[in-house]
């Protein structure tokens, strides 16, 4: 089963990857975003993984895609890929938000070439 | 609640808390940040926060649908990011364009001051000042090489005091990165230069706290000059945009300091040259297209008489006698104008209107369309030449003559001698008072006259026998005073002045006698009217300068005046009164000067006159003093008084 908002993010994720990517050269050498990078592509990883975790999904009585969906967690015996994979996808999430805090850290209190 | 789902929300929770407190340093520093990138950090962190909360909800069960968040509001999270990067990204063009529109302007203001300083230190100043501002360094130097080439020493530094640079030295050493970059001649880089591969230098820059550094080499035509440097005491390593800017800085600073070396050189050449151009004795002139004087040398001013600003600007149709002005232009023009060069003595006029013979050298300095730019004039004082060729031609004349006369005599003598004899043996065969011997006695009348033509003749060709003695002019002038007493007509008062301390000459009496009495002739046919004739005698020591001028050796000598106050010698006679047989009067033989001339030139003397026209003539023979004779002056007996001067 895969939720809509998950497939949402992900695709809209990937045309920001895709951004990230072809314009790396001038991220890197823009002391505001580059912080901001690395979350992203940890983030990208997160949202990948709870997609992919709706493949290995035993509830599917409701069809493949379903919206609102009210959901306990994942079901007793749930296949171990589907944990594995969710539990990469709530782990991304947190450290992208601690990354995310250091970035912020760094760019309210670090040096001034930092936020040129 | 399984160990799984406490593990999650442990996790959930603890992102939630981490979102929530970038959220809240983010509102905490609200003005660190440009406004739209806040905003769209705040709205991430928010929707990041929402989900991650969401998520602790949906795992703990206290509320239903927690998991809505992911529905509505995870789906924003990517937007967002993809907004951030979108905007920060265009605002960091445009930073960077305004950044580099505001480097390339201040590189450009700089070219330009570089253009107007010529001065290498103030060059390499300026250089380092703008390489600190533009790239946000502490510290900046320029480094040279030393004249051995061995090490790189520090010319101009910001950020240091003058102390401090002497201590930086950089070996010249490829293998060191400083040394290297002036040897590679490509950039060195370094985020740490305590322990970066840049040699002896290393402890020196650890001293001064650098850490950053970025070194260029300055090259000029393909060769490394110097080393242009920025560096930190902390923060990043420099970026490529820095190290390509101060490339940048570099290509000016090499350009600008090469020429600033060019300018300084030149400099001290033209100050070189110039003083050697001032202080020439020479006079050296230089006078523009216009004919007008744009240059006059210190030699100008003492030959000319005329100090340099009174005759910048002026024409240099100064330089000539008023009078010939237009001559020398018309003659001197057209050969300037045809060869651009033009060398010979002419005329010359100094402030005072004083005229002199003056050699000149003039050459044309055209420019590159072959217009004259100016024409440069050498300029020599030639009228002590022109008397010395003056007096060699006269003196080769006269040497010519003289051969030529002295044979004549002898030859003419000899039939004297002939006529002579045969006279005095006729003589008897005649009575007294018979026509034929009176007609004999004009024939010997005549021969005798022509023996004494002949005679002088011989002394002017310095074939008459000299008989040298110690000799009192004094007493020569005396005897010929009671002789021209006696003969001269009454109307010409005769007055002498004689040095009674007059020195002793070595000289033939009889021919100083003839001198004296010649001289006196011509001055008594000069005042047919009667006048004053006035022998004067006198002492003189000709030092070195006067006895060049003189053509005399230097020492004692003995002057003779004899002065009249008769009309004078004309104008164009002047130059020829001593040339034998050239006379002015009637009856004359043309032999008297010419004589006199020679006799003086034996003696090792020299004949000088003044004349001016209706007021008189004044001839002077000076003679020299022989030292060696011993001979005392006049009043004293011969022998007894002071010799000659020392």
């Amino acid at each position: 089963m895969f939720q809509f908002g998950e497939v949402l993010t992900l695709a809209i994720s990937a045309v920001a990857a895709a951004y990230l990517f072809t314009n790396w050269t001038r991220i890197r050498s823009a002391p505001t975003l580059r912080p901001f990078a690395l979350p992203l592509i940890v983030m990208f990883v997160a949202w990948v993984a709870t997609v992919v975790e709706g493949v290995f999904s035993t509830d599917v009585q409701q069809g493949w895609i379903v919206m609102m969906q009210e959901s306990v967690g994942t079901a007793a015996g749930e296949s171990a890929a589907a944990v594995a994979f969710n539990l990469v996808e709530h782990v991304g999430t947190t450290l992208a938000a601690v990354l995310l805090l250091v970035a912020v850290h760094r760019l309210c209190q670090g040096r001034p070439e930092d936020r040129r | 609640m399984t160990v799984m789902q406490w593990t999650i929300t442990l996790i959930e929770g603890l992102g939630a808390a981490a979102a929530l407190g970038a959220l809240v340093l983010l509102i905490w520093h609200r003005k660190r940040l440009p406004g739209t990138a806040w905003a769209l950090m705040v709205g991430l962190l928010s929707a990041l926060a929402i989900t991650a909360v969401g998520n602790v909800f949906e795992w703990t069960e206290i509320a239903p649908y927690g998991d809505m968040s992911e529905d509505f509001v995870m789906p924003l999270l990517p937007v967002l990011w993809l907004f951030l990067f979108v905007v920060e990204l265009d605002r960091a063009n445009r930073e960077h364009l305004r950044t580099s529109y505001d480097q390339l302007k201040a590189v450009q203001n700089l070219a330009v001051r570089l253009t107007v300083t010529m001065e290498p230190r103030g060059v390499m100043q300026d250089v380092v000042e703008m390489a600190a501002r533009l790239l946000g360094a502490p510290l900046a130097a320029i480094f040279l090489p030393d004249d051995q080439g061995a090490t790189l020493q520090c010319r101009a530094v910001h950020g240091l005091t003058a102390e401090e640079s002497r201590s930086l030295v950089i070996p010249i050493d490829a293998d060191t990165g400083i040394g290297g970059a002036f040897v590679k001649r490509r950039p060195f880089r370094t985020g740490d230069a305590a322990t970066a591969a840049i040699g002896p230098t290393g402890p020196i820059f650890e001293r001064f706290g650098i850490r950053a550094l970025v070194d260029t080499p300055l090259v000029y035509s393909g060769q490394a000059i110097g080393i242009l440097g920025v560096a930190r005491r902390g923060g990043p390593p420099f970026s490529d945009d820095d190290v390509a800017l101060l490339e940048t800085l570099g290509a000016y600073a090499a350009v600008a300091i090469h020429n600033a070396r060019l300018y300084e050189r030149v400099v001290e050449s033209e100050a070189k040259y110039r003083a050697l151009v001032e202080n020439a004795q020479i006079a050296i002139v230089v006078a523009d297209a216009d004919r007008r004087i744009t240059f006059w040398n210190r030699g100008c001013e003492r030959l000319f008489g005329c100090p340099a600003d009174e005759v910048i600007g002026r024409s240099v149709d100064l330089l000539y006698p008023e009078d010939k002005r237009e001559q020398i232009r018309q003659e001197i023009g057209p050969l300037l104008d045809r060869d651009g060069y033009w060398f010979g003595e002419c005329p010359a006029a100094r402030k005072d209107g004083s005229a002199f013979t003056a050699f000149f050298s003039l050459s044309c300095v055209y420019d590159a369309a072959g217009r004259v730019l100016c024409t440069l004039g050498f300029c020599l004082d030639a009228t002590e030449q022109a008397q010395l060729r003056e007096q060699l031609l006269q003196a080769q004349k006269m040497e010519t003559v003289g051969t030529l006369a002295g044979g004549i005599a002898h030859d003419f003598n000899n039939l004297l001698t002939g006529i002579l004899g045969f006279t005095s043996l006729l003589r008897p065969a005649f009575k007294p008072g018979d026509e034929n011997a009176t007609a004999v006695s004009q024939i010997e009348d005549a021969a005798q006259r022509g023996t004494q033509l002949v005679r002088q003749l011989l002394t002017f060709s310095h074939k008459q026998p000299m008989t040298l003695e110690p000799v009192r002019l004094n007493e020569i002038v005396e005897e010929a005073a009671v002789l021209i007493r006696r003969t001269f007509p009454t109307p010409i008062r005769l007055v002498t002045r004689l040095d009674p301390d007059l020195y002793v000459i070595r000289a033939d009496a009889t021919q100083m006698h003839q001198v004296l009495m010649n001289l006196a002739v011509n001055a008594r046919d000069a005042m047919p009217k009667g006048g004053d004739l006035t022998v004067t005698t006198e002492n003189r020591n000709l030092d070195p300068d006067d006895a060049q001028a003189a053509g005399l050796l230097p020492g004692p000598h003995v002057r003779l005046f004899i002065a009249d106050t008769g009309a004078g010698i004309p104008e164009p006679a002047r130059s020829r009164i001593f040339e034998p047989f050239y006379t002015t009067k009637p009856t004359g033989t043309g032999l008297g000067l010419s004589t006199v001339y020679a006799i003086v030139s034996r003696h090792g003397g020299r004949i000088t006159f003044t004349s001016e026209t209706g007021r008189g003539t004044t001839f002077c023979v000076t003679l020299p003093v022989k030292r060696s004779e011993g001979l005392a002056p006049m009043s004293s007996p011969a022998g007894a008084g002071p010799g000659a001067p020392a």
